[in-house]
Parts: C-alpha cells; sequence; structure tokens
C-alpha cells in the first residue's frame, strides 16, 4: 500500500512536469556578442545588459507566460567565429531570434547564413551598411555615422559655416564616416574645401592640422575618428592654435574624452547620445525617461559599473525582440520577423524606432544624437 | 614654406621618440648580439606606469620614480630568464624576447586596463611652445628632443671614460677575452639591462606627456624604434639617433606631401633601401 502510494506520488510529479512542459514554452533567443578580444568594449556591456534583462523579464513569468532562455556565445569580435556560432545557434539551438554580432565585419560575414536560415538578426553593429542595401532578416539599432553627418551639417546650416574641413583616420571608422560625410555633404550646400587623413596610430598630426589651419576660408572643422587618436588630433588643434570650431565624432563620446584631453578638450564640440548626458537632459526630451530607468538598472546590478551607448544598443534590441515576441501568435522566426516590422514610435534610449519592411533601422538623427561641448571640464548640450 | 617647417618640426620630435626606443634596441645588441624586441613593450610600461601614478599622487617625481622601478624590474626579469637558458644560442633568445613583449602586454591589459593614458597639461604648455611661422614646436617636443641627446652624450662619456662603460666596451669587442681579464660578464650583462630599461622608462614617460599611450602602443613603437636602431647600424648609440631623425622627417614628409596611408610602408622601403646600399646601417663598420 504504502508503495503504491509512493508511485502515486511519482506518477503525479511527472504529470505536472509533463503539463509544464506542453504548455508553456521557453523561447530560445540567441545571442553572438565580442565579449572578449579587441572589441569587448563592445560585448562586454551588452552581454551585460541582456543578461540582467532577461533575468528580469523571466521573475516576472517571461514573455506571455513563456520563460526566456538567452543563448549567448563570445564571439571575440572574430568574423569566422561569429560565423560558427550563428551555424550552431540555427541548427542545432533553435533559437528563433539572434542579436548580434558586436561588430559591423561579423555582421556582414553571417549575413549570408541568415538570410538563408531566415531568422531574424538584430545587429548591435553601426555602419550604415548592414542595413542598407535592406536584408529581409537583417534589423539593427545603433544610430549610423551617417546620421551623425547629419546632424552635423543640420548644425552647420543654422550658424552658417558652409565651407569646412574634414580630418579623418584610415580606420574602418574614420573611413566610413569621411565617405558617409562627403557624400551628404552637396545636399546641404556644404563645401569640404580641406580633406586630409591620418594613421590612427600616430603620435602626432600637427602636419594635417597645420593644412587646415593654413586655409583662412573654413569655417569649421570635422574630425572622424575613434579611440587615441581625436584626443592627439584635439591636443595638437590646441598646440596649433587654430581658432574655428572644432567637432569630434560619436566615437569619442565618453567621459574618458574630457579626462585625457584636459585643457585642451575645453570648447570642442561632440556628436554624442543622450545616454552620455542623461541627467542634463530635459525633462521633456523623449528619451529621458527611458534612458534614465536603464542607467539606474544596469548601475545597481552591476556596482561600480557606468552604463555605456553601447551596452544600450543591447537594450533596444532586446527590447524591440519583446514587443515583437509578444505580439506574434506561434513565435516563429518568420512571425516575429513581421511583428519586427511593424513595430513603431518605440522609445529607447539610443532614439525612437519607426520599423517597416522597407526600413530595417528606422531611428532620426534629431533623438539619438545631440550636439554637446566641453565647457568647463563638463558636458554641455548645445542643441 | 610654413607647412614644411611644420613637417620638420614633426618630423624631429618623431625622430627622437623613434631614437629613444632605437637606443634600448642598440645597448643589448651591443653586448648580448640579441635583439630584445620587449623594448618598446617596455616604453609602453613605462609611460602607463607613470601616467597612473600621477593620477594618484600628483607628483612628476613619483611618477618617474616608479616609471624607473616597474622597467628595471621588468628587465631585470628578461635577463634572469636569459640567464635560465643560458645554454641557448641568439635565436632562441630572441624568441625569448618576443615572447616576454606579448607577456608584458598582457600584463598591462590586465592590471591597468585598456584605456588611454595620458599627463593632463599640467605645464601649460601653450605657454612654452615656440612658434614659428605659423607653425608649432612644443614644448613637449624640446624636452624629448634634450633628453635623447643628453643620453647620447652621457652614454658617449660613460663608454669612453668611466671604468665600467669601458668594461662593457671590452665585453661587446669579445666576451671571452674581457673574462680572462676578470671582467664579471653577467654583471655587465645585468648594467646594460637597467641601462636599457631606464632609456626606456625615460622615452615612455615623455612620449606619454608629449601625446598618448596604451597597452598596445608598444607594438609600433617597438618595430620603428628597431627601424631607426638598424638604419643608423645597430650597435652604435650616435647612430640610432640618427637613424630615428632620418625615419622620422622621412615619414613626417610622406605624410605631408603624398599618403598618410601608405607612410609606414614608406618607412619600410627606406630601411629596405638603405641595408642594400649599406648594410651596416648609416653609421655602421662596413666590412
Amino acid at each position: 500500500m504504502v508503495k503504491f502510494i509512493f508511485n502515486m506520488k511519482k506518477f503525479f510529479l511527472v504529470a505536472i512536469f509533463l503539463v509544464v512542459f506542453v504548455f508553456t514554452k521557453e523561447i530560445k533567443i540567441g545571442a553572438i556578442l565580442a565579449v572578449s578580444g579587441p572589441a569587448s568594449f563592445l560585448g562586454d556591456p551588452e552581454l551585460k545588459t541582456l543578461n540582467y534583462l532577461v533575468e528580469n523579464q523571466n521573475r516576472t513569468g517571461g514573455i506571455n507566460g513563456n520563460p526566456l532562455k538567452l543563448i549567448a556565445y563570445d564571439s571575440e569580435g572574430n568574423p569566422k567565429k561569429a560565423l560558427t556560432f550563428a551555424k550552431r545557434l540555427i541548427g542545432r539551438d533553435k533559437v528563433s531570434l539572434i542579436i548580434g554580432p558586436s561588430t559591423t565585419g561579423e555582421t556582414l560575414a553571417i549575413a549570408k547564413t541568415i538570410e538563408r536560415a531566415k531568422i531574424p538578426l538584430i545587429a548591435l553593429a553601426g555602419a550604415s551598411i548592414v542595413t542598407t542595401p535592406l536584408k529581409e532578416y537583417i534589423f539593427a539599432t545603433p544610430p549610423t555615422d551617417k546620421m551623425v553627418c547629419a546632424k552635423l551639417f543640420k548644425f552647420f546650416n543654422k550658424k552658417q559655416y558652409d565651407n569646412i574641413a574634414i580630418i579623418s583616420g584610415t580606420g574602418g571608422f574614420g573611413k566610413s564616416m569621411r565617405a558617409q560625410c562627403l557624400s551628404l555633404a552637396e545636399s546641404y550646400g556644404i563645401n569640404v574645401l580641406v580633406d586630409v587623413t591620418y594613421n590612427p596610430k600616430d603620435n602626432d598630426m600637427s602636419v594635417q592640422l597645420n593644412k587646415i589651419k593654413n586655409n583662412s576660408k573654413v569655417d569649421a572643422v570635422i574630425n572622424a575618428g575613434f579611440g587615441q587618436s581625436p584626443a592627439t588630433v584635439t591636443r595638437n588643434y590646441y598646440q596649433l592654435k587654430i581658432d574655428k570650431p572644432l567637432f569630434q565624432s560619436h566615437g569619442v563620446a565618453s567621459n574618458e574624452f574630457i579626462k585625457i584631453t584636459g585643457r585642451a578638450g575645453e570648447g570642442v564640440f561632440v556628436v554624442g547620445p543622450p545616454l552620455l548626458v542623461v541627467d542634463l537632459l530635459d525633462s521633456s526630451f523623449p528619451l529621458k525617461a527611458v534612458s534614465l530607468q536603464y542607467k539606474k538598472e544596469y548601475e545597481e546590478r552591476y556596482r561600480g559599473e557606468a552604463v555605456s551607448s553601447f551596452g544600450a544598443y543591447a537594450y533596444d534590441a532586446f527590447g524591440l525582440a519583446k514587443q515583437a515576441i509578444m505580439r506574434s501568435k506561434n513565435q516563429t522566426p518568420e512571425e516575429i520577423k513581421n511583428e519586427l516590422e511593424k513595430i513603431k514610435n518605440f522609445v529607447s534610449p539610443s532614439g525612437i524606432y519607426n520599423l517597416s519592411p522597407t526600413n530595417h533601422l528606422g531611428l532620426n538623427e534629431d533623438t539619438s544624437f545631440l550636439i554637446l561641448r566641453i565647457e568647463n571640464g563638463n558636458w554641455s548640450i548645445i542643441e | 614654406m610654413n607647412e614644411f617647417i611644420q613637417l620638420v618640426f614633426t618630423g624631429l620630435t618623431l625622430g627622437f621618440i623613434y631614437a629613444l626606443v632605437g637606443l634600448g634596441y642598440t645597448m643589448v645588441y651591443q653586448t648580448k648580439k640579441v635583439i630584445n624586441f620587449s623594448q618598446g613593450e617596455l616604453v609602453m610600461l613605462g609611460g602607463i606606469t607613470s601616467a597612473v601614478v600621477f593620477e594618484q599622487t600628483a607628483s612628476i617625481v613619483l611618477a618617474l620614480l616608479f616609471a624607473l622601478v616597474a622597467c628595471i624590474f621588468f628587465a631585470w626579469l628578461l635577463k634572469k630568464f636569459f640567464n635560465l637558458s643560458k645554454n641557448s644560442d641568439s635565436l632562441s633568445l630572441i624568441v625569448l624576447t618576443i615572447g616576454y613583449a606579448f607577456f608584458i602586454r598582457g600584463f598591462v591589459e590586465i592590471f591597468i586596463g585598456k584605456n588611454i593614458f595620458t599627463f593632463p597639461d599640467f605645464l601649460n604648455e601653450r605657454n612654452l611652445n615656440i612658434y614659428y611661422a605659423g607653425a608649432v614646436f612644443t614644448f613637449s617636443s624640446l624636452l624629448i628632443s634634450l633628453v635623447a641627446l643628453l643620453i647620447v652624450l652621457f652614454l658617449h662619456l660613460f663608454l669612453k671614460y668611466h671604468r665600467q662603460g669601458r668594461a662593457i666596451l671590452g665585453v661587446c669587442e669579445n666576451e671571452q677575452a674581457a673574462k680572462l681579464m676578470g671582467i664579471e660578464i653577467d654583471k655587465i650583462h645585468g648594467l646594460v639591462f637597467v641601462l636599457a630599461a631606464v632609456i626606456g622608462a625615460l622615452g615612455g614617460v615623455l612620449l606619454t606627456i608629449f601625446s598618448s599611450i596604451h597597452y598596445e602602443s608598444g607594438i609600433i613603437l617597438g618595430l620603428k624604434g628597431f627601424v631607426a636602431a638598424v638604419l643608423g647600424g645597430i650597435g652604435s648609440p650616435l647612430g640610432a639617433v640618427l637613424g630615428g631623425i632620418l625615419l622620422g622627417t622621412f615619414e613626417s614628409f610622406i605624410a605631408g606631401y603624398f599618403s598618410t596611408e601608405y607612410k609606414d610602408a614608406f618607412a619600410f622601403v627606406l630601411l629596405i633601401l638603405v641595408l642594400l646600399v649599406k648594410s651596416d646601417g648609416v653609421l655602421g663598420k662596413s666590412y
């Protein structure tokens, strides 16, 4: 008798498990991120953001009662590894959606595989080439360098800076932004009088800046660079006493830049994401509430680490994915992709997303970027 | 004209930086007949240590001191590794220095981080700069040039007149004979490593004051310093300085008048050309 009851217990346990298993379906989200390696400054905050978001979501019952499972791989910024992991996520893990990769090279490397497998991908890579020309299953969240140029040129039009100089690094970042700015300039009625380049690893750019200094018609100067080089440009610009306004790109938008440029950085303009100056934003600014929330959640979860605009790309991607999964009936990849294309006016820290079957980025430079200026060792919002 | 002057100023500064790295190569090569490929990383280590210490203490003396200690320690460690592999030929020792370069880079990456480091403009340099016809020769450029020249002068006097210096020359000439004359070879090697480390540390600190530095800066610095040393004739301190200036001004003119992108390629072509014409470098003895 005792044995029989024991067996009944076992039977019920198994039955409950079966019921739970059949009626709640785990939703698998894949992620390919450059958590270590040279692009770890992107992948590390991205993974941390996804981890805590999935945790929080599961604590409140997942999406429509279905728990989420995040399967994340570290691609180390290597396109070959990204491709291997993409195949694994599609073939073995059978995920419904993939977030990542962190870099443009990796995204382009897996694009064909993704299109063939018809799994929606929300890339966290910043070059315009990811979403233009349009690829059916590939979306992206980061604002692009093209938007930075547009933001700058609108500002220049207002200030009547018609003649400008562009100095850019010969690395991927500088090359891409230089090309975007040059192709956009004409439509804003802006003449690029001086166009010089530098090797991002160099310790001195006085030679190139001297060419700009010698052209008295130049009204403003744009530097398209990333990492160590913009600080060097700023320093040499200051030493050469060039009196034209200097505009740095989103590649330097961090508090670190103010610290390393010091006196030379005073008065320099920077195109930056609203998240960088979230505390200074006017309360009517549409992204303020969501940016503050992200900052608070992230900095509480990972004590001692400051929130970054790179992690925000993952926050945007998760938000978009969540909404699409919530609205789709059976959570098939096809449905999720169709729902992603219907998302309108989605407010997230990197901007307001208006997606459509022909636009897989859907951001606008007016809210995604601000023109900032370094004044007395601090940011101030110009526009 | 204005542009030309700026090209010269920039070229000279770059040249003296390369020279400071090249001097380290020269010192070790003279006695040990080994190219120490971790010299560039020592320069990076010196620069980054000084910037970190300056950030914490705001004292330039302490910053310099810590940079010296860090560089000497790592040079001493390399010397220990050399001693452990006593019977190896110079090829395996060279490979050892390449591995050691990766070790220093990794060490800095893990324990100091991947940030960019620099000195705040504590001198308010703009008031001290030399402006000439619209071009600028910054105060830190001047500092770099002076220190590099002083080091060469010091090395020259030291090698010629000091007992230990003459012992170093003795070891260069003939290690066996020097040993028989009662010179403690191991001590001399140690001294040379310390000298190279001190020059590296000074170079790193100056470079960080002039520009900025991060954990990967050592790779290209090491490469350019090596080219400078070879151009000038490896083994001669004055040659390293001449080689550095030659390389720096050449690079600067290529960047200014031709192309930034192919600047480095041209620098290495210059190396090949010089070696073809004069295989021992500009100041080297021709056999």
